[in-house]
């Protein structure tokens, strides 16, 4: 698992590099040429962001800027990693830099450049502080207590594992949200902080648990698979914020749909592209909600299969 | 040794010996048979069971044996009365309404829920974070329906909206669909699936006693008049005699200890009579509508 | 034997106990694993209803909304069957393992019902019909596959359970027969013994008592045992040598008895004291095993008490100075309380003294010997060789005394008849010649006139031959002479021979004959009474008897007859032979005999001719015919006459 990891970030790392030196070689073509370059900034490598970006630049394709250079920036889920992407599409000063997720918008507005941000996938932008003349995007809002409570209905829940990172806000939102239903609800929340895919071993020392939350949090994302080893082997059924792929495992997924982010985050980028200014772009929230039911996850590891789920499920992991 | 098959063919030998007697005794007591049919408000399953002790209690008190037939869709409820030759139905208030007027039955009684009402109320409602308040926030949103045969899942919003002046809500709405039942039409606004929605306040309160953050999360902008619930209708050339018991053994039923035992088990205080004038705020609300429930079919 | 009878029976009772328990431990195993099978069985059957149920739900979801659609009551009817079939599943008792699985299926049920009731109430969405239709026939899907799965370890388990169960019901048989042959051959062994301990005993208890039955009296068995049969066996030797004791007392008893009586039955024969003395003496010494045995009796004469001999073990030179004097004797006899003296040990007593040192004596018993309450003597035995006398010897020997005094009064009465017999003898002789010499008397007139005739016809004869000379008719008148001197002769000679007196002499006579003697005898004074005869002589055998005797019958029943007839009639003589006797009648038609009479006619001294008569004929008749063994029978009818018939045997073997 840890070999894997290092292959990736150094893989990822060496991406990075090919990417400055390209960047570097066709920026003083680019200014003779006038073409046009959007800086994304994609955290880590998470299904839900790779699918954002292809409906960007298949949108920006089928509007005519196929020619629109993407500078992509991979960082890894930490501060530094988001700084460093946000820092270098500021000196190679793109002209629009693209956020996936709540922590590379932040890192991008805290670079204090008048580069346009346009974010997507971000779930409560006002409330950390996603805002500004120069920043517009779409919401992927989700209410966190639906999805809680299609996990119940799997099964009974008494100790609900949530797994999130403390470095990215937008999921400490969502812990908050849990919070305020367990105090409502009578039920107790085990906080399982995941920076590093290692750390869902932490689930399994966190005592009893009934069932687990995985919130949008990038890092958990990215440790999604040894959670879901975990999660199957100790029987929990999951549920999560963001939409991986269709087999991924996750038994419940509430999510905005990835396609749709991106596609209205192309459609900012291109009003940009095409003149508007960014403060006078609002900021949009994603309407397709997309509720996944892994109907095979769920019966191979014998959970009830809550007919509220089958029915109000958008699609249905056979 | 053992011989399994010799077995097996003995208990099949007792089993005949046993049955036709039995039968045959239940054969004695009951000639009258009634078939009653019920509208699928939830799980028909636990619906059948709510209701068979019911019958049960019906058939023994008045020699009349009650058969009950579940309906699998609302609208064509009407129709399935006559083509099943139904002798009653517990219909609810815009079936029941129809029932009245297309096919003439009678209403005889409807139960009073535990709380001690009788009647339903229609809701519509939003997102509490949805920041819409009027009619007006509803533009382009996305609103959901439980059926158009139902009063409190489609007729009442259409009215409402016809009195705010909205005619047509393809128009109006960036999107609308139908759940087919209205936990479903609920749930898909608590998802942010709809903005709107509309369902009956029994229901909508059902979910919210099961988890109250459901209140919370939901905000009703408007309600309806009350509807009356479930009526018991039978036909109108069923013999006066079988609606007469029928009719008095419901009425009385809370006065005897069996009776209240199945109203118990039914989940109701007791049954009250029920007459067409109960279903004026039905005809009145097909009338806001701009409903015509004489040709209305409650077709999608 | 109770003991191991009761043993035996414990034994056999725990056995069987032992054996029922076995059993019913066995069935009991076995029908519980046979109920096991059934229930598993009978959950197989609920399985299959279940898996039944389930497919038919299944063919419902995939035809529902078609043509081909049940009505939605079927479906619900099915789902509440399935929904039953589920409930009795979960009803029964399982392992953990299975009620988990049970669990699932009924949770799968529930969802299952769920996912149905949504599918069949879902109205909206295309799709999401055919979603829940989907998710309904995979959840049934599983329901069956879990139900399979059951029904894999059910059929597993039945398996082992049938393989065990039919192990168990083998096992159990094999150990039932064992148990049962065990049983069956320990009860018979037991059986057999205890038979044996009763019939061993029995058969030599029966086979004992045919010997005893058989008279091998005082036979023992020689059964072994230890038990109650061993007493009754014991009791049995001893019963049997009892017994034999006792039979040999009897026996002994009997001998003496018989002894006695024969003794006693020979006393009476005995007229001899001799031979009294004699068969007493030897007759104890067989009844009692003696040395001396003898009789002492009083004698008159020399008043004193002598033995007596011949006596048993004595010589006549050793008892001839046994003479006790009268008075000593009595005093012995009186000191011993009348009671017969037994002197066994202190031969001090010896009342007869230095005497029977002499003799000898070791032991001695007197008996006294008494008669009419008179002292005649004593039995004396000494020297009893097995042992001392005994009160028994005694009471017999006592009933023997009695016995010898009766003997000696029959010897001194017999002594006394012999004496008057010969005195009556002499009486009746002299009786019977003074009837006779009276006969004769009778006959004197008639003889003298009988003599008369040829006297008459010799004397004219003897005239004539002095006038004759003619020497024929000399010797023609000698001759008749002659013949009636001889005539004359023979009257006397007659007469002389009927009035000899002579003994009884038998020999075979000629009746007829007598009877014409006996007529010719009185022709004359037939003649003179003018009394006819009539003879006629049967053919008539030779019978034994006295003829003088047989005559003086005849003359005196003539006499009689021509004294009845004095005025004269007819007398008829007739002789017959009868069965076995020739009988004589002589009839006459006198005057005949008063009936009154008649029977007095026979007795001595009887007569109706007064002086004429002794009245001793018709008596003395009698007693001759009585002696032939013959009788007289009288008819006799007043003023028509008698008839005396004479009946005699023809043989008379022994004439008194």
């Amino acid at each position: 698992m840890l070999g894997i990891t290092t292959y990736r970030v150094q893989r990822q790392l060496s991406l990075c590099l090919v990417a400055i030196v390209a960047f570097l070689i066709f920026a003083s073509q680019g200014s003779a040429t006038d073409r046009k370059t959007i800086g994304v900034i994609m955290t880590g490598d998470i299904p839900y962001y790779a699918k954002m970006h292809r409906a960007f630049t298949a949108k920006l394709s089928r509007e005519g800027y196929g020619n629109v250079e993407i500078l992509l920036q991979k960082p890894y889920p930490d501060l530094i990693s988001w700084s460093n992407a946000a820092r270098k599409l500021v000196a190679v000063d793109v002209d629009i830099i693209v956020t996936y997720g709540a922590s590379a918008t932040i890192a991008a507005i805290n670079e204090k450049t008048n580069i346009p941000v346009v974010y997507a996938g971000v779930h409560h932008p006002a409330a950390i502080g996603i805002t500004g003349k120069n920043t517009t995007g779409s919401v992927a809002k989700v209410p966190t207590s639906s999805l809680f409570r299609y996990l119940k209905g799997i099964t009974s829940i008494s100790n609900l594992g949530v797994l999130y990172s403390e470095l990215e806000k937008d999921c400490m939102k969502e812990v908050e949200e849990l919070e305020a239903l367990s105090r409502e609800l009578g039920f107790k929340i085990v906080k399982i902080n995941i920076k590093r895919p290692e750390d869902a071993k932490k689930i399994k020392t966190a005592g009893r648990l009934d069932a687990l939350f995985l919130t949008s949090s990038a890092s958990v994302n990215m440790a999604l698979d040894p959670i879901l080893d975990i999660a199957r082997a100790n029987r929990l059924p999951t549920a999560s914020l963001l939409k991986g792929e269709n087999n991924s495992g996750v038994i419940v997924t509430l999510s905005t749909s990835p396609e749709e982010q991106g596609e209205l985050a192309a459609e900012k980028v291109i009003k940009i592209l095409r003149g508007a200014h960014v403060g006078a772009i609002s900021s949009s929230t994603g309407k397709d909600i997309e509720l996944i039911f892994n109907l095979r996850e769920n019966m191979s590891m014998g959970f009830k299969i809550p007919m509220d789920l089958v029915t109000e499920a958008t699609k249905i992991v056979q | 040794m053992f011989d399994k098959k010799k077995f097996i063919f003995n208990l099949i030998v007792l089993a005949f010996i046993f049955t036709p007697l039995r039968i045959s005794a239940k054969q004695d007591v009951l000639q009258e048979e009634i078939l009653i049919g019920l509208i699928p408000e939830q799980n028909i399953f636990k619906q059948m069971d709510r209701y068979r002790p019911l019958a049960s209690y019906l058939s023994e008190k008045s020699g009349v044996r009650i058969r009950l037939t579940i309906l699998s869709r609302y609208g064509d409820i009407v129709e399935r009365f006559v083509s099943r030759g139904m002798d009653g139905a517990f219909f609810d208030s815009l079936t029941g309404v129809m029932a009245v007027t297309k096919l003439g039955v009678e209403p005889v009684a409807r139960p009073v829920n535990l709380d001690g009402t009788s009647t339903v109320r229609s809701y519509i409602f939003v997102r509490a974070d949805s920041r819409i308040n009027s009619v007006s926030d509803m533009k382009g949103k996305r609103i959901v329906f439980v059926d158009r045969a139902t009063a409190t899942g489609y007729l009442f919003v259409i009215a409402f909206l016809q009195e705010k002046g909205i005619s047509d809500i393809n128009k109006y709405f960036g999107e609308y669909f139908f759940t087919g039942s209205h936990d479903s039409a609920i749930y898909s606004v608590l998802d942010n699936r709809a903005d709107i929605g509309s369902a009956q306040s029994t229901i909508f309160n059902m979910l919210v006693s099961k988890d109250p953050t459901i209140r919370k999360e939901l905000h009703i902008i408007a309600q309806s008049e009350e509807f009356p619930e479930t009526t018991l209708c039978l036909r109108k050339n069923i013999s006066s005699d079988i609606k007469n018991r029928i009719t008095d053994i419901l009425l009385h039923m809370n006065q005897d200890p069996a009776g209240k035992e199945v109203l118990k088990k039914f989940g109701a205080l007791k049954f009250i009579r029920a007459e067409v004038k109960d279903f004026n705020p039905v005809f009145n609300l097909a009338k806001r509508a701009r409903v015509d429930i004489r040709g209305y079919k409650g077709e999608r | 034997m109770k003991k191991k009878i009761i043993l035996s029976l414990f034994f056999l009772f725990l056995l069987f106990t032992v054996g029922a328990i076995m059993t019913m431990f066995y069935i009991l195993r076995v029908t519980s694993r046979l109920d096991t099978l059934i229930t598993l069985h009978q959950v197989e059957i609920l399985r299959q209803d279940l898996v039944i149920n389930v497919q038919t739900v299944q063919s419902h979801l995939y035809t529902i909304g078609t043509s081909f659609g049940k009505e939605m009551d079927i479906i619900v009817e099915n789902v509440a069957t399935l929904d039953n079939a589920i409930q009795k599943c979960s009803g029964c008792h399982h392992s953990p393992e299975l009620t988990t699985k049970i669990n699932a299926i009924k949770d799968l049920t529930e969802q299952y019902k769920e996912a149905l009731s949504t599918f069949i109430t879902t109205t909206a969405g295309k799709e999401r019909v055919e979603r829940l239709q989907l998710v309904g026939a995979n959840i049934g899907n599983v329901i069956l596959e879990k139900t399979q799965e059951m029904a894999f370890i059910a059929n597993q388990k039945l398996n082992e359970r049938t393989i065990a169960a039919i192990k168990d019901v083998t096992s159990s048989r094999i150990i039932l027969i064992i148990t049962l042959l065990l049983c069956f051959f320990i009860a018979l062994t037991i059986a057999a013994s205890l038979t044996r301990g009763i019939t061993e005993p029995v058969s030599e208890l029966l086979k004992a008592t045919r010997k005893i039955k058989a008279g091998e009296l005082g036979y023992t068995t020689s059964y072994r045992g230890k038990d109650e049969f061993k007493e009754l066996l014991e009791a049995f030797n001893d019963m049997s040598i009892t017994l034999n004791e006792n039979n040999k007392r009897i026996m002994q008893h009997l001998n003496r008895l018989s002894g006695l009586y024969r003794i006693t039955l020979s006393f009476h024969a005995i007229t001899n004291v001799e031979d009294i003395y004699k068969e007493v003496s030897y007759g104890i010494a067989e009844l009692i095993d003696i040395e001396q045995c003898g009789v002492i009796l009083f004698d008159k004469g020399e008043e004193l008490f002598a033995h007596r001999f011949p006596a048993f073990g004595l010589q006549p030179e050793q008892i001839a100075h046994i003479k006790i004097p009268q008075d000593n004797f009595i005093d012995i006899y009186r000191s011993s309380n009348r009671r017969p003296l037994i002197l066994n040990d202190n031969t001090a007593l010896f009342p007869l003294g230095e005497l029977d040192k002499s003799l000898n004596v070791k032991n001695l018993m007197l008996i006294w010997i008494r008669q009419k309450g008179e002292l005649l003597g004593a039995i004396r035995v000494a020297n009893k060789k097995s042992g001392d006398f005994t009160e028994e010897d005694a009471r017999i020997l006592g009933i023997l005394a009695n016995n010898v005094s009766v003997a000696f009064e029959n010897a001194k009465l017999y002594e006394n008849l012999k004496k008057q017999m010969v005195e009556l003898k002499e009486t009746q002789e002299q009786l019977v010649q003074a009837a006779k010499l009276a006969a004769i008397g009778e006959l004197a007139s008639n003889i003298a006139h009988e003599i008369n005739n040829p006297l008459t016809s010799i004397l004219g004869y003897s005239e004539l031959v002095k006038e004759e000379t003619d020497i024929t008719n000399i010797m023609r008148d000698i001759e008749v002479i002659e013949k009636e001197s001889l005539r004359a002769r023979d009257i006397v000679q007659q007469l002389l021979e009927f009035s000899r007196k002579r003994p009884l002499e038998i020999k075979e006579i000629n009746i007829n004959d007598i009877l014409s003697e006996v007529l010719a005898l009185v022709s004359i004074p037939l003649k003179d009474s003018n009394i006819n005869i009539s003879k006629s002589y049967g053919d008539i055998p030779l019978i034994e008897g006295d003829p003088n005797q047989l005559k003086q019958v005849f003359l005196n029943i003539i006499n009689n007859a021509i004294f009845a007839m004095q005025g004269g009639g007819t007398l008829t003589a007739k002789t017959r032979m009868g069965r076995d006797s020739v009988y004589i009648e002589i009839c006459d038609t006198g005057k005949g005999i008063p009936k009154e009479l008649l029977q007095r006619i026979f007795e001595p001294f009887f007569t109706t001719k007064q002086e004429k008569g002794t009245g001793l004929g018709l008596s003395i008749s009698y007693k001759i015919i009585q002696s032939h063994k013959g009788r007289i029978d009288v008819e006799s009818e007043e003023g028509r006459g008698s008839k005396f018939a004479v009946v005699l045997p023809v043989s008379v073997r022994q004439p008194f």
